[in-house]
């Protein structure tokens, strides 16, 4: 059986491949003994999958490697802390499966609880008997509200990561623990994307009156690559008035990859501090 | 120790060893670098990609299923969706620079990047081609994915993933010869 040409083009492929049953091949074959055309296109195929083979494979830059680390690094910090909480909240809201109706539920007690502290707000008054059980409600909505803030830090959406920060900063009427502290920090240092970081790192801002705080941040600075970032721990650093800082400063200037419009401010920060 | 097969290991990421996704990372950030790069022709955007890919592999550790495919197959899948995402969310981009009367005066021209060389010759052929078809070239000749995978992952048939290849390698011939 003789085949024709556009029928040998597809085989060709598969000849080359080495795809073909016998048969087949042997009819390729000898298609093409007589059909200079196909030889050609044969030919054709043979270079260009040489020159598919000889296709370097170019390298990433070392950045990537860098990236992925942190990635990885921020996602075991964001493992052991979600681990944590799911203990935490296990023995206090139950077994919860879904997030919706944990956050639904959630909101719900936040409702009901604020409803009743208002209430109890209005009846002042009164002399209050089960004051021991509002303040184990109390701390039973900072709870609530502490899972929240660290469910919505690890969303997917940078707007929703935002809004956590911005959230975590208000708890505890702006008196927030360790724990959240240490939190905002990873999300600065950590994040993926730059405006969550910025975002933390303003939170962070409004607590440098405590050391670790600004330990915390000279430390970063060492660590952030982002211009703005940079720029931004910088002016908080010396706004503070943080001599600590004068040394990762100085590194920034030394350092080749640094930006100009950074080298400037770390130039103006260190003659103020 | 002999070398883990890359099921063995997403496993163990599954299992909560984040850490051993560093040895996927080894495996494969050379490949799906070049993979994106062969895409998108462009290494910053590359990079990028590569990076976002490892955090959804991390992200959605508990979706692999070693029972219902390779590892490979699972991974160039969510390479493939990032990969559309990147141009719906450039398409958005360019739209709003059209729209906004701006000259995209430093859009490279394909005559830019011509050189002697084979290499830049099929670089020059290979952007000459639709997205889909330099996916499937991509795909099946560069990351030697089996025509049986593609067609799973794009969810066709076997015989139409086998055309479709063969069709695009025979326009990817003409564009390389045709220079």
């Amino acid at each position: 059986m003789s085949i024709q040409c556009n029928e040998v083009e597809s085989l060709l492929i598969d000849y080359i491949d080495a795809q073909l049953s016998p048969a087949a091949r042997a009819n390729v074959e000898k298609h093409l003994e007589g059909c200079i055309e196909c030889r050609r296109t044969l030919e054709e195929y043979r270079t260009l999958f040489h020159a598919m083979d000889d296709t370097k494979m170019e390298r990433p830059g070392p950045a990537l490697r860098e990236k992925f680390e942190i990635m990885l690094q921020s996602e075991l910090n964001i493992d052991a802390t979600s681990r944590i909480i799911k203990e935490e909240t296990d023995t206090k809201v139950m077994a919860m499966k879904r997030p919706s109706l944990f956050l639904r539920i959630a909101a719900s007690i936040i409702l009901i609880a604020g409803g009743v502290l208002i209430g109890t707000q209005l009846m002042r008054p009164q002399p209050i008997t089960n004051s021991s059980e509002i303040a184990g409600l109390k701390t039973e909505v900072k709870e609530i509200k502490e899972a929240l803030m660290f469910n919505l830090l690890n969303d997917e959406s940078a707007t929703e990561r935002i809004k956590a920060v911005n959230y975590a900063e208000q708890l505890d009427n702006g008196n927030p623990d360790l724990k959240i502290i240490n939190a905002l920090f990873n999300t600065m240092n950590r994040d993926k994307n730059v405006n969550v970081r910025l975002a933390a790192l303003y939170s962070i801002a409004k607590f440098t009156t405590s050391q670790i705080v600004r330990d915390s941040l000279v430390a970063s600075l060492r660590q952030q690559t982002e211009p703005i970032m940079q720029i931004v721990l910088i002016n908080i650093l010396t706004e503070k008035k943080e001599s600590r800082a004068i040394g990762p400063i100085r590194e920034l200037l030394s350092d080749k990859k640094t930006l100009k419009p950074v080298k400037d401010i770390a130039r103006k920060g260190l003659q103020l501090l | 120790m002999g070398q883990l097969t890359d099921e063995k290991i997403m496993d163990k990421v599954k299992a909560g060893q984040l850490s051993e996704l560093t040895g996927l990372f080894e495996r494969y950030n050379i490949p799906l670098y070049n993979f994106f790069l062969k895409l998108t022709m462009d290494g910053n955007t590359s990079e990028d990609l590569t990076q976002n890919l490892f955090y959804r592999i991390i992200r959605y550790r508990h979706t692999f299923n070693g029972s219902t495919g390779t590892f490979k197959s699972w991974m160039y899948q969510m390479a493939r969706n990032l990969h559309a995402d990147h141009c719906k969310q450039r398409q958005r981009i360019t739209e709003v620079v059209k729209n906004a009367g701006n000259f995209p005066d430093n859009v490279p021209e394909p005559e830019e990047a011509y050189q002697e060389h084979d290499y830049e010759k099929l670089k020059l052929a290979l952007s000459g081609l639709g997205p889909v078809d330099r996916e499937l070239i991509v795909l099946s000749r560069y990351e030697g994915l089996k025509y049986a995978e593609i067609a799973k992952m794009k969810n066709m048939s076997l015989g139409s993933i086998k055309v479709q290849v063969h069709r695009a390698l025979k326009e990817l011939r003409e564009l390389y010869f045709k220079q």
